[in-house]
């Protein structure tokens, strides 16, 4: 087992005056994950799906602990994270990485491609001099930047989008890890770049024996690399389960709306839409029961109290819903 | 490979450089402090007397002898000027450094570390801030007496914190950028955070703020030292030559304040010519929003 994830929980105070809390005596948070638990196994894909503000990307950034979760355990390997000290949790930081979804943003714009590239390897201390020099070669020609020694000079922005994505992906495996987090990795490319990054992440998987975390709001993209998916709403995982079983055979409703929302190439094909009416609810003052049930078109009185189960309809699929109840 | 030889890189710089006005006004400015800074270095071999001996009759108006006239002791005026430019450069120098020595690294660490220690620190500096700067270096520069190395130090104190607050603000917003989380996503250690990420970031503001400062610390020192806590006369020094040429204002010397007076005046604008122009040129976004 690679990541398990149990419980996992993470609200962020909100700012408000002293005064305030001090008359009403509470104290508001924005829910961001609430009480998640998944596992990725080695060498697998997992997709972490949802709208914006579902909190994939808290999500995303909890399991590598660059915020702290207010509740739950993050276990790599047998390791638990979340109990780490700050040097030991340093030193882990080359076997586990992330990419980011904005490339530009993600590079420091005063560092050349070749020390941004590099720099991993100096922190951790891998490789002498002349080694590390020649493994940004390696990395960046793996990446399909070319000629290598040509692009070391370079600052990013002199790269196109797609070329700067490459140079992040050759900088978070230059330290070969195990484990990488790709939040919404290929979200801002241009949809011919796309495909051919989402090939360079599995051309590189099978090469390092990576482990994905995949964060994406798209759920056309997760068919090429996900193994398995993660449907999450307002913080919750709401369901899991293949690629295939869930496109085929949604079972949440919201899945089933999310799926529904997927663009079908063939303009005959008449799809039944089913778009949630509503707008998703603020993560302040969440939904009683289920968070879904306002939304929701089969909302029944129960779904207004209760919290639904996490029901395994096998043993790959779990769903979050009052409908699966037995 | 043509596009990375240096003639080219140069080329390209100049045609940016001279491509409206601010190019043109930085390239002025630049020609003055070049200026200044020969007359400085240089000073020994461009002097024609020595600045501190009677090189003829006191009170003598601009000639052929003397350019721009003596003083009430015989002193050359041009000798004094062309020597004050060391003076008031060497000090303007050392006061900067001074300060941003202390400025920079306190306000990189303020606004990374933020929190009480960030809060107590900005207070500590906004008060320094919120003293009129004469004021507080003359009370400084009183206490600690008169010297190149005193005025250079309470010239610091007035400027360090406008470094301070430049750095901190930009810090407390750039640690909040992607590319800090992706280097602390690699495991980097927060000094190596501070130096490869950080500050490359603040540095071009920094040395248009610096280059601001001189101007200013220039100024200050010839105000310390009109009022006689500079520099001990005789040593030429602008600031005291005009203190001393304005008790003969009224007998109609005029060249005796004219000439240090301009002296301050284009060296000031030279600075901030410069400096304004330099903004410009390292921050791209600066120029567009104004064109």
């Amino acid at each position: 087992m690679m990541l398990k994830v149990k419980n996992l929980v993470k609200h962020f105070p909100i700012r408000q005056s002293f005064v305030k809390t001090m008359l009403t005596g509470e104290k508001k948070v924005v829910h961001a994950v609430n009480n998640i638990s998944f596992n990725i196994e080695e060498r697998q894909t997992l997709g972490l799906v949802g709208e914006s503000g579902s909190g994939k990307t808290t999500t995303g950034r909890l399991v590598l602990r660059l915020i702290e979760p207010t509740a739950g355990s993050i276990v790599y390997r047998g390791m638990d994270i979340t109990a780490l000290k700050k040097e030991p949790l340093r030193k882990l930081r080359k076997e586990i990485q992330i990419i980011f979804q904005d490339p530009l943003a993600a590079l420091n714009p005063y560092m050349k491609v070749g020390d941004a590239v590099r720099h991993p390897l100096d922190i951790h201390g891998i490789g002498n001099r002349e080694e590390r020099h020649d493994m940004v070669l390696d990395m960046l020609s793996r990446v399909n930047l070319e000629p290598a020694s040509d692009f070391v000079k370079r600052y990013p922005r002199e790269l196109s989008g797609g070329q700067r994505q490459r140079v992040v992906i050759a900088r978070a495996l230059i330290t070969r890890p195990k484990f990488v987090v790709a939040d919404e990795a290929v979200a801002m490319l241009d949809v011919s770049v796309r495909s051919q990054l989402l090939d360079l992440m599995l051309k590189l998987k099978e090469e390092f024996n990576l482990t994905y975390l995949f964060i994406t709001h798209d759920l056309a993209t997760t068919k090429y690399i996900c193994d398995r998916i993660a449907v999450m709403y307002l913080g919750t995982i709401v369901e899991t389960g293949s690629f295939e079983e869930i496109y085929k055979d949604p079972a949440h409703p919201y899945t089933k709306a999310l799926i529904s929302a997927v663009p079908e190439p063939d303009p005959e094909t008449k799809k039944k839409k089913m778009i949630p009416a509503g707008e998703v609810p603020n993560a302040v003052d969440l939904p009683s029961g289920c968070f879904f049930h306002p939304r929701c078109p089969f909302a029944m009185d129960k779904c207004k109290v209760e919290e639904p189960p996490e029901i395994e309809l096998s043993e790959t699929r779990m769903v979050k819903c009052h409908l699966f109840d037995r | 490979m043509q596009e990375w030889s240096l003639s080219y890189r140069l080329g390209k710089g100049l045609r940016r450089l001279f491509r409206d006005k601010s190019g043109v006004m930085a390239f002025v400015g630049f020609a003055i402090l070049l200026t200044y800074l020969i007359m400085a270095i240089f000073a020994p071999y461009l002097a024609p007397y020595d600045p501190v001996r009677r090189s003829g009759k006191a009170f003598s108006a601009p000639s052929k002898e003397h350019w721009f006239g003596t003083t009430n002791l015989g002193y050359d005026v041009l000798s004094r000027i062309i020597y004050g430019a060391k003076i008031a450069l060497k000090i303007a120098f050392l006061a900067v450094a001074v300060a941003a020595a202390i400025g920079i690294p306190l306000g990189l660490i303020s606004g990374y570390v933020g929190g009480a220690f960030d809060r107590i620190l900005s207070m500590f500096m906004d008060a320094i801030y919120s003293f009129p700067g004469l004021i507080l270096a003359i009370a400084i520069a009183a206490v600690l007496g008169p010297g190149v190395i005193n005025v250079a130090l309470s010239i610091a104190v007035i400027y360090a914190p406008t470094y301070f607050r430049v750095i901190r603000n930009q810090v407390a917003s750039l640690k909040d950028q992607l590319f800090v989380e992706a280097a602390r996503a690699m495991g980097a250690r927060n000094f190596s955070i501070l130096g490869r990420y950080i500050l490359p970031n603040v540095l071009p503001s920094v040395i248009v703020v610096l280059s601001m400062n001189l101007a200013d610390a220039i100024m200050t020192e010839a105000g310390l030292s009109f009022l006689g806590l500079g520099i001990s006369p005789p040593t030429p020094d602008w600031g005291y030559d005009l203190s001393n040429g304005q008790r003969f204002l009224l007998l109609n010397y005029w060249w005796m304040i004219l000439f240090p007076g301009l002296a301050i005046i284009t060296i000031v604008l030279g600075f901030s010519l410069f400096s304004e122009g330099l903004n410009e040129f390292l921050n791209p976004n600066v120029g567009e929003t104004r064109r």
